[in-house]
């Protein structure tokens, strides 16, 4: 049950949607034909559905059968440039696309701390559970920072392109790592400054608000998730294509 | 004392945190520009061997220790197969990964010199991705193609790739990488320890 006390939404451990991310992943890839895909698209949709994203997990779906009709209309004119451009998008959007539905689940649903305190049942190192936690969420700040450097080297008179990048290398790489990591210096210290307010160097354990436990659903998913994986496995060392 | 010494941990961590997230970027666009063109396909490990070096550095001289060089050596091969690659990626980047930090740990992380060397190890592990042309070459292509890259991105990358290519890539990846690195020593190393953050 999640937060909402909505009956029909299941809140899952981080665990299994880690273990369904990845487990469907490699599902995914293994097999080639359109069913199949469809066959994992459906079940991700479900486990959308039911994991609390009804509304995503319908307009993943409707996106699936846009790209597919697309593909359909598209395929017979791939020698001209644009349709070949769009056939490439087309295709790699929709193979990717249980993918993206289920990392973007994991990231709506999940809180960063029950996360964290998941990955501290896993018994992961200490290291490992920050450095990976804090870069995952620097994406957006270096992201920023980049733009400032770039504004304020504009304002300078510096234009960072190609050319530039050919003509004098040393140069501009100097212009470029320069203020990046100094900027990236002081995000890391701030960074460190609001983990110590947080007691994150705390010894002993730490709780977490939200239980992280399994619960029936997240064993039911990921025993079907594991046998298809297995299964997949089997056909696929004995030389049976899907 | 106890308490102190975890904190000093926990710092290095969130420095090795930010320098990894600047890495993937570099990876991340440096494939993005690399990946679409045939030509330029094959020059990846190298422009990201030389680009990368100095926040190789930088995170070794924040956070001298052998858990960031392992992840960061390990999570682009986990990109990989997260975007439909063939998964043998991590075969070669765990093992890389792996003899980089020894390298790193005979100078105790932070003599530059075996920082040079572990970070020419390093970054063959970007490899896992191209292994496949050579060794497992028709489902190397077949997959390619399904994809969604055209066949004309297939023929010629088939074209370019007879197998001296391999040898000569690994070897302009480490001179690419000793560049970066004495580029970082020469050039960065004098503006960041003026700023004072070295």
């Amino acid at each position: 049950m999640n937060r909402d006390g909505n009956r029909l939404c299941l809140n899952f451990d981080p665990r299994t949607k880690i273990l369904l991310l990845i487990e469907l992943d490699i599902i995914l890839f293994m097999g080639h034909s359109l069913i199949y895909e469809t066959c994992v698209l459906l079940f991700c949709s479900l486990i959308l559905a039911i994991g609390g994203q009804r509304k995503s997990a319908a307009k993943f779906l409707t996106v699936y059968m846009v790209f597919v009709v697309m593909q359909w209309f598209v395929d017979p004119y791939v020698e001209i440039f644009i349709f070949s451009l769009l056939h490439f998008i087309t295709v790699c959007v929709r193979k990717l696309l249980p993918c993206i539905m289920l990392g973007k689940w994991l990231i709506a649903t999940t809180e960063v701390s029950s996360f964290v305190a998941a990955l501290w049942k896993m018994k992961i190192p200490r290291d490992v559970i920050i450095t990976t936690s804090v870069m995952f969420r620097c994406f957006p700040t270096i992201k920023e920072e980049w733009e400032s450097i770039q504004i304020a080297m504009k304002m300078r008179g510096i234009d960072l392109n190609m050319k530039r990048m050919v003509t004098s290398p040393v140069r501009t790489m100097e212009y470029l790592f320069v203020p990046l990591f100094i900027s990236v210096l002081n995000v890391s210290d701030e960074l460190a400054a609001a983990a110590l307010c947080r007691g994150l160097d705390k010894p002993g354990h730490h709780t977490c608000m939200e239980p992280v436990c399994f619960r029936w659903f997240d064993y039911v998913f990921m025993m079907v998730a594991t046998i298809w994986l297995f299964v997949m496995c089997a056909l696929w060392i004995r030389g049976y294509a899907v | 004392m106890e308490n102190q010494r975890k904190g000093h941990s926990s710092r290095k961590a969130i420095a090795a945190g930010v320098f990894i997230a600047l890495y993937l970027v570099t990876y991340v666009i440096v494939g993005a520009i690399c990946m679409p063109i045939a030509a330029i396909f094959l020059l990846m490990p190298e422009v990201v061997a030389l680009l990368a070096a100095p926040t190789y550095h930088m995170m070794l001289a924040k956070s001298p220790a052998g858990t960031p060089i392992f992840i960061a050596a390990v999570i682009p091969s986990l990109i990989l197969i997260a975007s439909g690659h063939i998964p043998i990626a991590p075969l070669v980047s765990i093992p890389v990964g792996i003899i980089a930090i020894l390298l790193a740990r005979k100078g105790d992380y932070r003599e530059f010199k075996w920082n040079a060397v572990s970070h020419i190890v390093f970054s063959w592990n970007l490899f896992g991705g191209f292994v496949p042309i050579w060794f497992m070459r028709d489902y190397f292509f077949e997959s390619t193609l399904e994809g969604g890259m055209s066949q004309e991105f297939c023929d010629t990358v088939r074209s370019l790739t007879p197998w001296w290519v391999l040898p000569v890539m690994l070897a302009a990846t480490a001179l690419f990488s000793l560049l970066g690195s004495l580029f970082t020593k020469k050039v960065l190393n004098k503006h960041l320890a003026k700023a004072g953050v070295l």
